[in-house]
């Protein structure tokens, strides 16, 4: 049975809401919930779980630096955060948003 | 040259490939980029601390990374647990020394002891997460390489909690105990001065129950072998680590239970005058080269053991 954490669920979050985010970006979006240091560890573990997939951005930056890593969310993030946000909706109507 | 650059050749050397592609490469990138855009603006100082930033990123990434290994997480937990029950021993065990006698507050007293405990139980705690954290394979070059500068790291903060910040923490304790100032006594003394002792470039006046120099050297010697500890017994862990967990943590624990026995009988006065048949230096780091010599046996012992056959 696949497992949401509060981060992992506030990333699929924001990934649902804009389809394709920089890990900076998703940093920024997150109002300091997530931190840059650790949201790369994050990333990597949901994208062992299938619940995201990343790609290299397309032209590489014009200073010449490392092309940055964008990530999107699979169709089984996306079902599984529909999931998650339907139980808590109903165990939990309290804390529902 | 970008930022990060060099950072990442050495990470190359150290990490896997995935672990580049997901953490390493995507952080130094964010970094690169802020800081391109930071000169560009003409914001060096924010350059600057951007690409300090990023290297503390990387390394809570990869410090992140290595404690969701379940074995690491687990070993964490167990050395944890092992400095616990050891500080906890050493906390009591004095406490309930001037219970009887001191007005104190208890609280206090325990705070006060909290230095001496953990500069006590942390070679142990280190070596037990070591033993219990490394995977039975044999250690690769970059794992030998994190795991001894680990350990030479924390033998320089054990140099520098044993030789200045215990021995004022005892002494804070020992006047909170007795209520009113008291004279210093030779674990209250910091490691220049026992040194000056020992060399005879000061005299003893003022100590209370004044020592040999034989037993100020031993005391000097003991603490300085005490702290590189950490390293020795890094070298045992690197030297075990081909065995099986049960394995390593048995030697582990025979090892440690016979260092600090050692260590322990060393602090006695029956121990000093049995220690006094050889020199100070030799008798303060016997346990090391005990140490050292079990590590010796291990690599001799696992180079002598056949290489496994693989079956057709």
């Amino acid at each position: 049975m696949p497992t949401l954490s509060a981060k992992e669920s506030l990333i699929l979050e924001l990934l649902v809401a804009r389809d394709e985010l920089y890990g900076l970006q998703l940093v920024a979006a997150s109002r300091r919930r997530l931190k840059r240091g650790t949201v790369y560890v994050t990333l990597g573990r949901m994208e062992d779980k299938g619940y995201l997939t990343s790609r290299l951005e397309d032209a590489p930056p014009a200073e010449g630096g490392l092309p940055r890593r964008l990530y999107q969310p699979t169709a089984l993030g996306r079902r599984l955060l529909s999931a998650w946000t339907e139980a808590a909706r109903h165990l939990l109507p309290e804390f529902a948003r | 040259m970008r930022p990060g650059s060099w950072l990442r050749r050495q990470c190359g050397h150290l990490c896997t490939g995935q672990t580049m592609t997901r953490l390493v490469d995507p952080i130094l990138a964010d970094m690169q980029k802020e800081h391109a855009d930071a000169v560009r603006a003409g914001r060096y100082w924010t350059a600057r601390w951007i690409h300090a930033r990023g290297y503390g990123s990387l390394a809570a990434a990869l410090t992140m990374q290595g404690l969701w290994r379940s074995e690491w997480n687990a070993a964490v937990r167990f050395s944890g647990a092992c400095m616990l029950l050891l500080s906890s021993g050493f906390i009591l065990h004095n406490l309930s020394a001037v219970s009887a006698w001191s007005h104190a507050s208890q609280q206090r007293l325990m705070l006060l002891l909290v230095p001496a405990a953990l500069g006590a139980a942390f070679p142990a705690g280190f070596t037990v997460l070591l033993l219990y954290g490394l995977s039975r394979r044999p250690a690769s070059r970059p794992v030998a390489i994190c795991v001894l500068t680990a350990a030479l790291v924390c033998s320089a903060g054990s140099i520098a909690a044993l030789g200045w910040i215990v021995p004022a923490s005892n002494q804070a304790f020992r006047e909170e105990a007795a209520g009113v100032p008291v004279g210093r006594g030779t674990n209250e003394l910091t490691l220049p001065e026992l040194r000056a002792i020992a060399n005879g470039r000061r005299s003893t006046a003022g100590l209370v129950a004044p020592a040999g120099a034989g037993d100020i050297s031993l005391s000097y010697y003991a603490r300085i072998a005490f702290s590189t500890a950490p390293l020795c017994l890094a070298v045992l862990a690197l030297a075990l680590v081909a065995q099986s967990r049960a394995t390593r943590m048995l030697v582990g624990s025979v090892v440690l239970t016979s260092y600090f026995a050692y260590m322990f009988a060393l602090g006695s006065e029956a121990g000093r005058r049995s220690a006094s048949i050889v020199t100070p230096i030799v008798a303060a780091w016997v346990p090391n080269i005990g140490a050292m010599l079990v590590s010796l046996l291990a690599i001799t012992l696992s180079r002598l053991k056949p290489a496994p056959t693989i079956n057709p």
